[in-house]
């Protein structure tokens, strides 16, 4: 299996610890049930845009949860206006970065849809897990990258607007950075 | 799947007479509107039938839409006639297959299985939005490649020409057996070259709005096929399954 469960739920602690020693505000949520104790990694962020000519927050929340049926993390996001009424799929592409515009209007629900989300059953939008598994192919099989999910998100966020510190980077390339934050992970954590 | 032709069948054929009422509340005319009867193949989406209530209700759909005009005027919103269904005061999810939502929630009424038609107040918090048939065409495919990945690796499914995966989602739409099972053998073809499929793919739901239950398993233990009840026994260990089932 190209990316497994256990390895996703490495790379979340790791994701998680970087993020501490950022102050960058993800969070883990534990699900557990009879047949499954499964994690996934949380983000909420408020973001001012402009709408026409006013100025509007938005609150996005951003989830990262791994897929057993693909075997691939599937970043999953809202947005909310500040009156808590949920954005549509239109108005999502307008806040998208005009660099993705283009392939979002030719193939809109190929790209990202709204969906049930597997923890909370409430909808949800993601972005379309298909080609994940050859994007990380080359990447999981990159020795000196221990975490391929910072590989993978920092490359798909910037379509949803979620920015990743490129600190993450640093530490994800650096054994001896890397090594040291994942001896810190509370084992009993895992 | 010659020799299950028959049970493949008789699933297909498996439907559920559906009484439709307009909620009250939403109705402005002085007349209560009659009730709207159709039987739904358990197979099917609720959205695929959307457009029969639509016209049977189109008397009140339009005193409604005028009334919504003068009151809102330009203030409109975007999705104010958007359709959905309740039953019992839960919003029935529309990508749930129609027989999964009546077990889930109506296994222990009457038939006819009777289902309130709203087009105000849509619960975005709870159900999916449905504005047309392709998004529920995609939500389809979307479940049948999950499936297939779970089964092959995506192997089949992505191997496959546009027009077959038009041809699957026509034939459940038309509710067309043969043209639906042309395709689908190959998406439940077992001759490849490891003999089997690599998982199952399932998803156990529950009424407690908990997680759905989702995870790996095999189709064989020591070469014996797994049936359902193992399956069960797998995903529920502590739960102890009378083996009468």
């Amino acid at each position: 299996m190209l990316f497994t469960y256990k390895q996703f739920e490495f790379c979340l602690y790791c994701f998680k610890k970087s993020s501490d020693y950022f102050k960058d505000e993800w969070s883990i949520c534990h699900i557990s049930n009879s047949s499954n104790d499964n994690i996934y990694l949380k983000k909420k962020v408020l973001k001012s845009y402009l709408w026409g000519e006013k100025s509007l927050i938005i609150c996005w929340e951003y989830n990262i949860i791994y897929s057993f049926s693909y075997s691939v993390p599937i970043l999953y996001f809202n947005a909310c206006f500040d009156n808590g009424k949920l954005l549509s799929v239109n108005d999502i592409e307008i806040l998208v970065h005009d660099v993705f515009k283009q392939q979002l209007q030719e193939n809109k629900l190929g790209i990202f849809s709204q969906q049930e989300h597997p923890y909370t059953r409430t909808p949800f939008f993601i972005l379309h897990p298909c080609k994940t598994e050859n994007f990380l192919k080359p990447i999981v099989s990159i020795s000196s990258n221990i975490n391929p999910l910072v590989t993978w998100l920092s490359a798909i966020a910037p379509v949803v607007d979620l920015n990743i510190d490129p600190r993450y980077g640093t530490v994800c390339f650096n054994k001896e950075k890397f090594d040291s934050l994942s001896n810190n992970i509370n084992h009993s954590e895992i | 799947m010659a020799n299950d032709r028959e049970v493949l069948r008789d699933i297909w054929d498996g439907k559920l007479p559906v009484c439709f009422n307009i909620n009250d509340e939403e109705i402005c005319d002085l007349q209560t509107p009659e009730s709207y009867y159709l039987m739904i193949p358990r197979l099917s989406y609720f959205p695929l039938v959307w457009d029969k209530i639509l016209i049977f209700h189109s008397r009140i759909f339009c005193i409604q839409k005028v009334k919504k005009h003068f009151v809102k005027h330009i203030h409109s919103d975007r999705q104010e006639m958007e359709m959905w269904l309740d039953y019992n005061g839960t919003p029935l999810k529309w990508h749930y297959p129609v027989g999964l939502l009546y077990d889930l929630y109506a296994y222990d009424t009457q038939l006819p299985w009777t289902v309130t038609v709203h087009f105000e107040k849509f619960p975005e918090n709870e159900i999916l939005h449905c504005n047309s048939r392709e998004v529920v065409e995609s939500h389809f495919m979307s479940t049948v490649k999950e499936a297939d990945a779970l089964k092959h690796r995506g192997q089949i499914i992505s191997t496959m020409q546009k027009k077959e995966h038009t041809q699957l989602w026509l034939g459940l739409q038309n509710d067309k057996f043969d043209q639906f099972w042309a395709v689908n053998k190959k998406l439940m073809d077992t001759s490849g070259s490891d003999g089997e499929f690599k998982h199952i793919p399932f998803r156990f739901y529950s009424t407690d709005e908990g997680p759905f239950i989702q995870k790996l398993v095999k189709p064989f233990t020591e070469g014996q096929p797994k049936s359902l009840l193992n399956l069960i026994e797998e995903v529920y260990p502590d739960i102890g399954c009378d083996k009468g089932i």
